[in-house]
């Protein structure tokens, strides 16, 4: 009887044991990763005007997109919920610190903004947005088929199973920004 | 005539009496080993220790050293030993060496299955005995199954991404001491869990780094191929791969530093799409086979959104959303 048990005993510590899943990565930090490491590129292909060359490299997200804790991750290193300007970043632009700013809605983009980035879901705001920031050089970059045409400047689009970006010429232009040939080279142009 | 015929057999029964004797008469010490760990009149401990010292020396005379009887006595003083008070010993040599002596007892056997009786005068506390030891080869297979499950428990728990070397000797050794014991033993089920369990350790040793460890990855995706070539449908080695290639790609996307240059993000991204989509099959063939399998949804869900198809990612999504929590 004994012995009958030891072997049940042993058999669940064995098929319990054998079996050991694999863990799952979550995919969603990995798209943010290539956006974000877009956004940070954009800020060496771009030029923005001498009067934006001080103080803090404001990035910007509209709304309340998971992108915003992710990008303050991967920038600084850890999540920033308190908006506070990170002291200890190692990435900059220029002498610029980066600090990343969440603007809840269209209202609250208030200061210098150096990139406005517009996740999908706040597609919709884009004509205010536009609006808003006339006059202004921050660089309108959106994540739907079809703004770049309608005013963004750069437009992230799947193609192929790959992240790429959308670069109207005319659009930057407008903010008073200068791009690079090398960007140029590297995007889908549109007009 | 009648007569004639008895005294012929009784005389060689007389001379087989004899042989038998004159071949046991130098496992007196073998015997007397034996009669030492059944002594419980000691301690456990003590009593076991001093049988393997005996049986250690005993077996070094040139009468022992051929015997199958003390071979197989040394085989079962020391698993004895092992059992007692190594078993939680995942390395012990004690019981290495009772396999080799096991062994050593079954190459010399010529018992042909037949348990055999063997007499031995042993001299004990000032006190002569006569004993009967019976030698069984069976008891050697019993034996050496008995080993041969502690090998494979132990080859169970070590096996993670420190001690998969050592698991994997042990379960050698489980396989060596089974097809001993019982060569026509099925290793189909066990031969594909265990692999499957290891292909998972090469898969976690290669995302412990990819760029350092690359050797791993060969390592899993082979191991994971053979078992799914043993069987077709075997689940876990099929999730298993699909998740490995998944797990891959989305590392490659994650060990990329910020400050990257933007003429290698296209290149990178086109080698983390090479695992997502070689995921893709494997997950959807786990799918086919356990079509509510959480795990499963979980790294369609997955494969799709980092190929981003997010409309089949989305439907991968509902269908783990209607699963009962």
């Amino acid at each position: 009887m004994r012995k009958g048990i030891a072997i049940l005993i042993a058999l669940f510590c064995l098929s319990a044991d054998w079996v050991r899943m694999p863990v799952f990565q979550e995919p969603n930090i990995s798209n943010s990763k290539i956006k974000a490491i877009f956004l940070y590129n954009f800020t060496k292909y771009i030029n923005w005007p001498d009067k934006y060359k001080e103080g803090n490299f404001v990035i910007g997200i509209l709304g309340t997109s998971p992108f915003y804790n992710d990008l303050n991750t991967l920038i600084h290193g850890r999540a920033d919920n308190e908006k506070e300007i990170k002291k200890d970043s190692k990435k900059k632009v220029g002498n610029q610190e980066f600090e990343i700013k969440n603007f809840l809605n269209i209202e609250s983009i208030t200061g210098t903004c150096h990139i406005l980035f517009i996740p999908a879901d706040h597609s919709a705001d884009l004509p205010e947005v536009l609006k808003k920031m006339k006059g202004k050089s921050t660089l309108i970059v959106t994540e739907k088929a079809g703004l770049a045409r309608q005013g963004a400047a750069i437009n992230f689009v799947i193609e192929n199973n790959k992240q790429r970006f959308e670069l109207n010429k005319i659009n930057i232009e407008k903010y008073n920004l200068k791009v690079s040939s090398t960007l140029e080279a590297l995007a889908i142009k549109v007009e | 005539m009648i007569v004639k015929g008895k005294i012929y057999i009784l005389i060689l029964f007389v001379l087989f009496i004899h042989t038998v004797n004159r071949t046991f008469a130098q496992m007196d010490s073998v015997a007397k080993a034996n009669w030492i760990l059944a002594d419980t009149t000691m301690r456990q401990e003590v009593r076991t220790k001093r049988a393997m010292e005996l049986i250690d020396k005993s077996i070094t005379h040139p009468d022992a050293i051929n015997s199958s009887y003390a071979w197989y006595t040394r085989g079962l003083i020391y698993k004895e030993w092992y059992k007692t008070f190594e078993k939680q010993n995942k390395k012990s040599k004690t019981r290495l060496d009772a396999v080799e002596f096991l062994k050593k007892a079954l190459s010399l056997d010529k018992s042909q299955g037949r348990p055999i009786a063997i007499e031995n005068k042993i001299e004990y506390n000032g006190n002569i005995y006569l004993v009967t030891d019976v030698y069984n080869a069976a008891n050697i297979k019993t034996a050496l199954k008995y080993i041969g499950s502690r090998f494979q428990n132990d080859a169970v728990y070590m096996l993670d991404t420190i001690n998969y070397q050592a698991a994997i000797q042990n379960y050698e050794k489980f396989k060596e001491c089974m097809l001993i014991a019982d060569p026509k033993y099925n290793f189909r089920s066990t031969e594909m869990e265990f692999k499957t369990a290891l292909a998972d350790q090469y898969g976690n040793l290669f995302l412990n780094n990819i760029k350092t460890n690359k050797q791993f990855l060969k390592e899993a995706e082979s191991t994971y191929k053979a078992v799914i070539t043993l069987d077709t449908n075997y689940f876990n080695a099929i999730h298993g791969l699909a998740l490995l290639y998944y797990n891959y790609g989305v590392d490659i996307i994650n060990s990329m530093p910020l400050d990257v240059p933007i003429m290698e993000v296209d290149k990178i991204q086109d080698e983390a799409r090479t695992n997502f989509r070689k995921a893709l099959p494997y997950a959807l063939k786990a799918y086919a086979l356990k079509p509510k399998k959480k795990e499963v949804l979980i790294a369609l869900q997955g494969i799709y959104f980092s190929l981003y198809e997010f409309e089949k990612s989305d439907v991968f999504k509902a269908r783990l959303d209607k699963l009962p929590k």
